[in-house]
């Protein structure tokens, strides 16, 4: 019942925010959202699930499984449970949801009840898509998120905002339908009455799938996977889907950056997961060059894309493409460590992009600039902000004991063992040519910013950051560094979770 | 006697004229007089297939018909009343605030 | 335990009939139009009772095949009372009782309150009939019955030009549907010799080869009867016009209960009285070309309007094109079989779901017509900070009309197309999920305006019109609640459906 517990509560509390005035929306919201925290952080402690919530052997925690309604012969239940996989994934979606409330303090100044309420029905929404465990339960939580999403990017964004919310709405949600359509075409053909993902997961990989529309059953998984990679490729992003990515980012208020770059990326390496390389691993180890040609594609191109930004924003935003990349590599390796470095990268980047859009915001907030060439020496007025944001920097570059070290350690050896990908040293070296390039631009643009002599023209003093707006950071930073020296305790139950996906992909 | 068939015809005849006037007329009234000869055609047909068959059901209907193609009426000659208050005219594309 | 006679089935239109009497009663009690709460609290209560009687009858088994007492036949078979029939009812008591709501502020100011009241439950109950109509006679006088008071309360601002020339298509297009439905059903008649559709199935089964034209012929006809009620291709052009210029309650009433009642009859009489290996003409392919044809106009035309108001009365013919996918994949399997129910009772939740998210839209516009904020998209900009709770609604309702998955019109339309699929018109459904998303742009063009657009200039919003609100908020929250609760009311959609051939 704890999930219903907090998926409900969220949504309730997002009610409260909406109908509270606006001066006191933003401390109700922060509140409101510690709660969520601390049942997430509840349910790691009394996680005691083992194996993946898909597949043969795997128990769930935390289960729910009601009947809903019966569709065309099939079911469709309020079904949800967590996993090795999604529990690390729920605990940051609450930890960052609250965080980020706590960082729109300052930035937003206009309807204040709307806007923090929306934060919270987000927050509400991405746990059920993190928990739900029947298609179209996760189906409607996963297109729930857009709605705030395109709000928040819409109404409180930069110069461009409707421009940059109707792309990201209509990128996402042509994206959206493509990977429905994709799965219902595996799930008709399928010989199940239910669109409970275990079931549907356990049917695929034992091969009980029917062709179709003229095309044989191997033909029809290839069509169904290509159209679900799709989809979720758009979320994730991966080159060349990520042109809204930027857009979105650079015109999104930073509360929103931050949940867009820390948890909505995530649903989409999360559902590649979940669906793709869960359900369908043959398809996935066979064309598993491709898809590495892919990851790291987006590695390269998504850093050199940042190399080239002046904008502040931009550039974290450009290198999450390249984050993501190695997720996606991670993943197709399909080695233990792959795919659960991969699992770990989504909650370290999770964190460390956090980070960075909201220090990026912090200091916006006094300058309001965020170009490069605008501002030298921010060390000098804001050392705290600036020193976090380094620190945050060097996390991205993957420095040992940060969160993003451990995960791309894992990932880079999971993905040279591979046996899945073709050439994988080859493929891996490059990918991680893509680190020197991240130091590169993030140094680079350090550099220029926070040291030097003190250049910003304003007609105000430039002062330190408010404590609300620092400690957000702080607890980031600790977070990540918390996560990569001891990586073990997200990493034990994500290996538990992603072994039984190895069982036919291949590899060790 | 004469064969059923001559009945459809007649009816299908009345009923082309009909829908003719209706396509070149402009006057709401022409139209609505158009619309008679339509339903009239109907009646044609139930009245002739009422005996053809032997039952009276076709005829009760034909009433029924009559009597709704009356209220029709009525009510259209209040609409096209307040049409002539409004436009001044009972030409049918003279009202075009809207597009067709 | 009582027995009740057989005609008490058909409580439902009987209490929107009473009602619509007594309002004339006190109308020619107190002429003067002074208390407009009471004629409208008669009004809603009368819908409510009718929907109370369905939603009873409905639970209680009444007309039902499983666990029921069979469909009641009355007046030589001229009537059934069974489980559609009910389930439209219910509809039409739901979409009626709103706009009574609805009405109250809207015609606060204004005569005649007690004849608009009663004509509408005239209409009311002329629908109420429609979807118990159970003879090709008994259909078209139902029909005229719904009609004629429409084309009245489309006029009923007589002196606004624009209702008037909306009245004045409506009404032409409406007279001239009805002369095509009049002959059809007569030439329909000269094959069969019945009018009863039990009667002309079998008749049409056992018929010689001379009269398979006229009964195609007259098939044909039939179903041009049919596409004027439902705002569908061929005989849509009334339809933005008539939404358009009429009063927004009235475009609420017509776009959602009228159509339904359309389809109440349609679905009635295709599956019943022409047999499809029988009538001389494959209605299936018809209907599957109209469908096409309909949603695939609507939703163009629909993205291409300036005013709100035109836009969802194209959009009403664009849902009109999904609502006909229950026929056009129509299995036409073993009679009472569960699969014939599938697709049709998804067409029929659909209708309902409509019912909900269609009439708030439009009562919505009321609001705006109310506030005199204007027509057009841009006129809208900025309601969301001035009238919140009614905003949020009308994003409820434009997500929802989109088929965008948090709302009830998502699951509607997902029943809707896995039936298509499951039937094996996979394209059917396939162009009615690019229309769905196309229609996603022009829904949030709405949701941009209220949310997200700076007004352009400043305005006062002019008064809280209390019945509006409630209408507005109680269809949202129905449009909600239809989401986690569409269980029941999909499983009671097909399985009435599927009695509906015995």
């Amino acid at each position: 019942m704890i999930i219903e517990a907090l998926i409900g509560f969220t949504f309730l509390a997002a009610l409260v925010v909406m109908l509270a005035p606006d001066e006191y929306a933003g401390r109700l919201a922060f509140g409101l959202s510690l709660l969520p925290v601390v049942g997430s952080l509840y349910m790691w402690s009394q996680f005691d699930a083992t194996g993946n919530a898909l597949l043969e052997g795997g128990s769930l925690a935390f289960e729910t499984q009601v009947p809903w309604l019966t569709a065309a012969g099939y079911q469709i239940q309020w079904f949800v449970g967590v996993d090795g996989i999604s529990l690390p994934l729920i605990v940051l979606a609450t930890v960052l949801s609250s965080l980020a409330i706590l960082s729109a303090w300052t930035p937003i100044d206009s309807r204040q009840s709307q806007f923090f309420g929306l934060m919270l029905f987000m927050e509400a929404n991405l746990l059920g898509v993190f928990t739900a465990l029947d298609f179209f339960l996760w189906f409607v939580f996963w297109e729930a998120v857009l709605v705030p999403m395109y709000f928040l990017i819409a109404i409180w964004g930069g110069p461009r905002r409707k421009y940059a919310a109707i792309k990201f709405f209509v990128y996402t949600n042509i994206a959206s339908l493509i990977m429905f359509i994709g799965f219902m075409a595996l799930v008709f053909n399928l010989d199940v009455n239910t669109f409970g993902l275990p079931a549907v997961a356990v049917a695929l990989r034992s091969g009980g799938l029917s062709g179709a529309f003229g095309l044989s059953p191997t033909a029809l998984k290839t069509a169904a996977f290509a159209a679900m990679f799709l989809g979720f490729a758009v979320k994730v992003p991966v080159v060349p889907f990520h042109t809204w990515l930027p857009d979105a980012h650079v015109e999104a208020p930073t509360p929103a950056s931050v949940m867009l770059a820390g948890v909505l990326l995530k649903m989409g390496t999360y559902a590649l997961l979940r669906f793709n390389f869960t359900m369908l691993p043959d398809v996935a180890t066979q064309y598993a060059g491709v898809i590495a040609i892919f990851a790291v594609v987006s590695v390269i191109y998504g850093a050199l894309l940042a190399l080239a930004q002046q904008d502040l924003k931009r550039i974290v935003a450009y290198s999450s493409v390249s984050s993501m990349g190695y997720v996606i590599l991670g993943l197709v390796a399909y080695t233990q460590l792959g795919v659960g470095g991969a699992t770990f990268q989504m909650v370290a980047h999770g964190l460390i992009s956090g980070l960075m859009f909201m220090a990026v915001g912090v200091i916006y907030n006094v300058t309001h600039t965020r170009m490069v060439g605008d501002m030298s020496g921010m060390a000098d007025r804001m050392p705290v902000t600036v020193g976090i944001l380094v620190a945050g920097a060097f996390g991205y570059m993957g420095l040992p004991l940060m969160a993003g070290f451990a995960a791309e350690y894992f990932i880079f050896q999971g993905a040279f063992a591979s046996s899945v990908i073709p050439v994988a040293p080859l493929f891996t070296a490059v990918a991680m040519f893509g680190i020197v390039i991240v130091a590169g631009y993030l140094l680079l643009a350090m550099q220029r910013t926070l040291f030097g002599p003190f250049r910003l023209e304003t007609d105000y003093e430039v002062t330190r950051a408010e404590l609300h707006d620092t400690l957000p950071l702080m607890v980031l930073l600790l977070c990540t560094i918390a996560l990569g020296v001891a990586p073990d305790i997200f990493f034990t139950m994500i290996k538990e979770a992603v072994t039984p996906i190895l069982a036919i992909g291949g590899g060790a | 006697m004469v064969p059923a068939e001559w009945y459809l015809i007649l009816a299908a005849a009345v009923f082309c004229i009909g829908v003719f006037g209706l396509l070149t007329r402009q006057n709401a009234l022409l139209f609505l007089m158009s619309v008679e000869l339509m339903l009239n055609a109907a009646n044609i047909n139930l009245a002739a297939f009422s005996y053809y068959w032997g039952n009276v059901t076709g005829q009760t209907f034909g009433l029924f018909v009559m009597a709704l193609a009356a209220a029709e009426v009525a009510v259209g000659i209040g609409i096209i009343l307040v049409l002539y208050r409004n436009f001044s005219a009972v030409d049918v594309t003279d009202a075009t605030t809207m597009r067709w | 335990m009582v027995v009740y006679p057989d005609w008490a089935a058909l409580a439902p239109a009987l209490a929107l009939a009473v009602t619509g009497l007594v309002l004339l009663l006190i109308d020619s009690v107190d002429p003067d139009d002074s208390r407009p709460g009471l004629l409208a609290g008669t009004a809603v209560v009368g819908t409510l009772v009718s929907l109370g009687y369905a939603g009873w009858f409905l639970a209680s088994g009444t007309g039902q095949v499983d666990g029921g007492t069979g469909a009641i036949s009355l007046y030589r078979d001229a009537l059934v009372v069974d489980g559609m029939a009910l389930f439209f009812q219910a509809v039409f008591a739901v979409v009626t009782a709103l706009v009574c709501i609805a009405s109250y502020d809207y015609l606060k100011e204004r005569a005649y309150q007690a004849e608009f009241y009663s004509l509408v439950m005239f209409a009311a109950t002329g629908m109420a009939v429609m979807a118990t109509a159970n003879s090709l006679a008994t259909a078209f006088i139902a029909l005229e019955l719904a009609s004629l008071p429409s084309y009245a309360l489309v006029a009923f601002l007589k002196h606004n030009r624009g209702s008037v020339e909306a009245s004045l298509k409506y009404f032409l297009i409406g007279a001239l549907s009805s002369a095509v439905f009049a002959f059809g059903i007569s030439l329909v008649y000269a094959a069969t010799g019945s009018l009863l559709l039990a009667d002309v199935a079998s008749a049409l089964s056992a018929l010689d080869g001379g009269l398979t034209g006229v009964a195609a012929i007259g098939v044909l006809m039939v179903a041009g009867g049919f596409a004027f009620k439902t705002a569908s291709v061929p005989f849509h052009f009334w339809a933005p016009e008539a939404y358009e210029g009429a009063p927004a309650p009235i475009s609420a009433f017509l776009s959602s209960a009228s159509k339904a009642a359309g389809f109440a009859v349609l679905f009635r009489v295709f599956t019943t009285a022409f047999p499809l290996d029988a009538a001389g003409v494959d209605w299936m392919l018809l209907f599957q070309v109209l469908a096409v044809v309909t949603m695939t106009l609507g939703n163009f035309a629909a993205a291409t309007q300036e005013t709100v108001k035109r836009m969802l009365a194209y959009s009403s013919i664009g849902h009109a094109g999904y609502a006909l996918i229950g026929l056009a994949a129509w299995s036409g399997g073993a009679p009472g079989s569960v699969e014939n129910g599938a697709v049709l009772g998804a067409s029929m939740a659909h209708l309902l779901v409509y019912g909900f998210m269609n009439t708030g839209a439009f009562l919505f516009v009321a609001l705006a017509e109310q506030w005199d904020v204007g027509r057009t998209f841009e006129d809208y900009a900025g309601l969301g900070s001035r009238a919140p709770m009614a905003s949020v609604a009308m994003t409820v309702f434009m997500f929802s009309l989109a088929g965008v998955p948090p709302f009830g019109g998502f699951f509607s339309k997902l029943f809707l197309f896995a039936g298509a699929v499951d039937a094996g018109f996979w394209w059917l459904a396939a162009v009615g999920v690019v229309n769905s998303t196309l229609s996603l742009y022009y829904y949030s063009r709405v949701v941009k305006a209220l949310w997200v657009d700076d007004p352009v200039g400043e305005f006062e919003l002019g008064g809280t019109p209390t019945g509006l609100y409630v209408a507005v908020v109680f269809a949202a929250v129905g449009t909600l609640l239809l989401l986690p609760g569409f269980a029941p009311v999909i499983e009671t959609a097909q399985s009435v459906a599927a009695a509906l051939v015995p």
